[in-house]
């Protein structure tokens, strides 16, 4: 006989019967089954899982958006200045961009300086426009520009604490129900 | 009640017969009883675990679909119960006696002589300690625990080994 098997043995002449509560007689039961509405409890659990499941979704989409879609408005946001810097906001449609003259005529033939502006400390392109109080495109400046940016993102930050929030509320519940 | 008889009530019970299913519980509810008492290691604990799969089983037995199944079925569903109930003893112990913790059956009522086994049995893991008692309680071979359990009857068997070495070494004076 094998070490488990005397184990075994030994333990089935300690494993009692144990005494059945009244309350788990069948008729008892049977009573109980018949009075308690059974679906109830199981529509409510499934309910909850739907909504957990639809929660876990919205804070999925929320979070990936909110990651995916900044950084493309951080890229597009780039292409724009660079298209505000050469002037092709300023274009008709089917107009070329021309070279500026003063660069073709006042360029050296040869080993002559470099022209001024480019020189260190030259302004910016931007600081040029703010400077004029030239308008950047459809009447507004860079910085306006730049702070209607900022304030279009405040429902980015409203959905994200939402998200957040929500799964806080997510979390407690399922702590809380553990609990019961 | 044998078997054989029990799983011949299955269909009229899932046709909505009360009588069918009060024999089928009535021909099982003493094991249930007995497998939840050990595998939660109170009484109080396992009465309600046994209700609440009585009740489950009686909600969701027309959704069985092999009748045959019914015992297995039925021992899951006390498994998964006995499980979350554990879980829910854990935490209380863990947060409200924090330098007594020695599992659920520190305030179990347990009953008759057995008190070593039972607090043998809380140390070790819910896997383990539900093939023991279906094991050796129940006589169920290892493919039927492997079905209630969704293991491996191979994981089965070699956690049993394990299982009873760690109680050999609990009770080396007692057994």
């Amino acid at each position: 006989m094998s070490k488990d098997d005397k184990t075994i043995r030994d333990l089935e002449r300690q494993f009692c019967d144990v005494p059945v509560p009244a309350s788990l007689a069948p008729d008892t039961v049977m009573q109980k089954l018949r009075q308690a509405p059974p679906p109830e409890a199981k529509t409510n659990r499934s309910a909850g899982r739907w909504l957990a499941l639809a929660a876990t979704l919205v804070v999925a989409v929320t979070l990936t958006y909110l990651v995916v879609g900044v950084g493309f408005r951080a890229n597009s946001k780039s292409a724009e200045s660079y298209a505000q810097e050469f002037g092709v906001f300023d274009m008709d449609p089917g107009e070329a961009p021309a070279l500026p003259q003063d660069d073709m005529n006042s360029a050296p033939a040869s080993g002559g300086a470099l022209p001024e502006d480019s020189a260190e400390g030259a302004p910016s392109t931007a600081d040029a426009f703010q400077a004029q109080g030239k308008p950047e495109t459809d009447g507004e400046t860079v910085a306006e520009t730049a702070a209607r940016q900022q304030s279009g993102n405040w429902w980015r930050w409203a959905l994200g604490g939402a998200a957040v929030l929500m799964l806080a509320a997510g979390i407690v519940v399922l702590r809380a129900r553990r609990k019961k | 009640m044998e078997k054989d008889k029990l799983r011949a009530l299955v269909p009229a019970a899932q046709a909505g017969d009360d009588d069918a299913f009060s024999q089928l519980y009535a021909g099982c509810y003493k094991s249930l009883y007995k497998t939840a008492y050990y595998l939660l290691g109170n009484a109080a604990d396992a009465e309600d675990t046994v209700m609440e799969t009585v009740a489950d089983a009686y909600a969701g037995i027309a959704k069985l679909r092999v009748p045959e199944a019914f015992e297995g079925w039925i021992y899951k569903i006390l498994y998964n119960k006995a499980r979350r109930k554990r879980g829910v003893l854990l935490y209380k112990v863990t947060v409200e006696l924090p330098e007594t913790l020695e599992g659920p059956s520190t305030s179990a009522e347990t009953i008759g002589d057995n008190t070593d086994l039972v607090r043998a049995l809380q140390t070790l893991s819910q896997q383990e300690r539900a093939i023991v008692v279906l094991s050796v309680c129940e006589g169920y071979t290892s493919a039927e625990i492997a079905q209630v359990l969704s293991l491996n009857a191979n994981t089965v068997r070699s956690k049993q080994m394990r299982a009873l070495a760690k109680l050999r070494a609990q009770m080396e004076p007692n057994v």
